[in-house]
């Protein structure tokens, strides 16, 4: 929407700059700790922060406002705060005249979204979503930072727009201390996308269908690249199903237990004529396959770099050699290429990386020289006197704006699975400060902080209704599979919404329950928004 | 409890057994071989929790070396 695939702004801005801070769908203090960390200096300097998740997370625990929405009303709380922004004069009237496009369509789209509808929607206080519109409008410097709560959902593109459209609304963005921050869950989710590590992206941001931005990779590379974008992960699995897709390469990833609608994914891995797995543990994946390659643990076995939510690439050192046969993974990868009749060059980290320099005009002035002096550098940086860049779209403030950033218009749609009587429980999936992922890495260890890891959380209201004690068993069916899992009540849920994480899939795996409706754009499923019934065991 | 991987493997008969190095990524080369000969698609993930340097080799070996835009990793979100 504004034309870069990374979070407009700094943690410095969060830290030392922003009146409100406002996490929308995220659970930061335990998905996002560091983050979280600049976060609460700001919260300790005065800033306002104001959280909104079904759950009152132990992030909204902080928070000066917590709105507790209903599971998949994003949009429809976006759009009556952005109605509310609008009838209460607050709109950045002349930010928007200057720097945007479509905003007469978006204004009235939420024309219908008064309070009070949206209160009947969302089932948020409308007093509460007033709020949430004049402290974000009113400030100084705001920050509207996002994760998975916004886009793991069947229309997660339209609820980011529904985001962006408040910061355009008001001129949060492009300017230091006010931006927009899709919180990265990984250590290197946001560099994996910007390597082209995407169906549809070179490396450096490069569209793969833009006939001359292709021309130069194919030049540099003395190779054919396919002129039309690829499959995303979704997309893969649908070409599995279909018998089209036969062969898969798959390195440092759990799809046999990371996938929503676990049990078809297992099916379609086990089925491929051809499945190679590079890993460092045998993962459940790595059981399916028909070649496993022991590789390096890249935070210490390997040189390289990776790159943060806020753009900032930084340096990895190796301190170990790998265990036993395992190996490198650049040295596995182009190996298995050398076999494939490709000669894909030198194996060295930082030779892979100048590569990469010289393709990507945002990354073309970091040497690994500078990053080390620098501590890490923030993209776009294009050339080496260049400091690199705090904050992205400054050019929405320029006299005259050239490529003026579009209003999106978009519309309430509630989650796939819908509730009925038989499945009457809204559950919503999530991680835990002490846990990573499907627990390879984590859940390999003894510790206090794993008691009732796997457990159903439920509200107490409900555990009467439906007959199950805490501390007791319960079985818990979805419309796509049944699991057992142990049961703690839960004071941070309303009644009709429970919680499970993804942590302890070999225990209780979480995600034969979800569903694997996608959003078309994104190709992320909807993790969020499972409907579930809960019987006693 | 998961423990560090210290050698290829290779199924044979069902079974993952251990394999040189050597074998294993003949093998791997070949199936990838086989499955583009019969016209059928091929796919790579790769991860986040590894380098850029990782990610760029892999997204090179899949353009390059596979012929192939179905390249993905865990950033949908």
């Amino acid at each position: 929407m504004l034309g870069a695939g990374g979070g407009t702004s700094s943690y410095q801005e969060v830290r030392e700059v922003a009146d409100v801070i406002v996490l929308w769908g995220s659970n930061a203090r335990e998905a996002h700790p560091i983050w979280f960390h600049h976060a609460l200096k700001a919260v300790h300097r005065g800033a306002r922060l104001i959280v909104v998740d079904p759950r009152r997370s132990a992030s909204a625990q902080w928070a000066d406002l917590w709105l507790g929405l209903d599971v998949g009303t994003d949009i429809a709380l976006a759009n009556a705060v952005g109605r509310e922004i609008i009838h209460a004069g607050l709109a950045n009237e002349e930010f928007i005249g200057r720097a945007t496009t479509g905003y007469d369509a978006y204004r009235e789209s939420v024309e219908k979204w008064t309070l009070e509808e949206a209160e009947r929607v969302t089932g948020v206080p409308a007093d509460a979503i007033r709020e949430l519109a004049h402290a974000y409008a009113t400030a100084e410097h705001a920050q509207l930072c996002w994760t998975l709560g916004i886009t793991e959902h069947h229309n997660a593109v339209d609820n980011v727009f529904a985001l962006i459209d408040l910061a355009l609304l008001t001129g949060h963005v492009g300017r230091y201390g006010s931006g927009l921050q899709p919180l990265r869950g990984q250590n290197n989710v946001q560099g994996g996308g910007d390597m082209g590590a995407l169906p549809n992206k070179l490396p450096g941001f490069a569209d793969v269908e833009d006939d001359a931005a292709r021309a130069r990779y194919e030049q540099a590379w003395g190779a054919n690249i396919p002129s039309e974008r690829g499959l995303h992960l979704s997309g893969m699995f649908e070409a599995m199903a279909h018998g089209e897709l036969t062969a898969l390469y798959v390195i440092g990833e759990n799809p046999a237990q990371s996938e929503a609608d676990q049990t078809r994914a297992t099916e379609l891995l086990g089925g491929l004529d051809h499945l190679v797995v590079q890993d460092i543990f045998l993962t459940k994946t790595a059981e399916l396959a028909d070649v496993v390659l022991p590789a390096a643990a890249t935070w210490c076995e390997a040189e390289g770099t990776v790159t943060s939510s806020e753009r900032r690439i930084q340096r990895v050192r190796k301190a170990l050699d790998p265990p036993g046969e395992a190996r490198d993974d650049i040295e596995i990868v182009y190996a298995l290429a050398q076999r494939l009749g490709h000669d894909l060059g030198s194996t060295r980290a930082e030779d892979v990386w100048n590569e990469l320099r010289s393709l990507s005009a945002a990354h073309a002035g970091m040497s690994y020289a500078r990053l080390e002096e620098l501590g890490g550098i923030q993209w776009p940086c294009p050339d080496e006197t260049h400091p690199g860049s705090r904050f992205l779209h400054g050019r929405l403030w320029e006299p005259v704006v050239e490529t003026r950033a579009p209003f999106m218009a978009v519309d309430d749609e509630p989650p796939v699975d819908a509730l009925d009587d038989d499945f009457p429980i809204r559950l919503t999936t999530g991680r835990r400060l002490e846990s990573f992922n499907t627990g390879v890495q984590s859940g390999g260890f003894r510790s206090p902080l794993h008691r009732n890891g796997s457990a159903l959380r439920l509200a107490p209201e409900d555990g009467a209704r439906y007959g199950v004690s805490d501390g007791g068993r319960a079985r818990v069916v979805s419309r796509r599979g049944a699991v057992e899992a142990g049961v703690v009540y839960d004071m941070t849920l309303r009644p009709g919404l429970a919680f499970m994480n993804l942590h302890f899939p070999d225990e209780v795996a979480t995600n034969v329950l979800t569903i694997d409706a996608t959003d078309p754009k994104s190709g992320t499923a909807e993790f969020k928004a499972t409907a579930i019934r809960v019987e006693a065991v | 409890m998961y423990t560090r991987l210290t050698s290829p493997l290779v199924r044979d008969a069902g079974e993952l057994r251990t394999a040189s190095w050597d074998e294993a990524l003949d093998r791997a080369a070949a199936g990838f071989r086989k499955a583009l000969g019969d016209g059928a698609q091929v796919g790579v993930f790769s991860c986040s929790k590894a380098t850029n340097e990782l990610n760029f080799a892999a997204q090179k070996l899949s353009r390059v070396a596979l012929g192939s835009n179905n390249i993905d990793s865990c950033n949908r979100t």
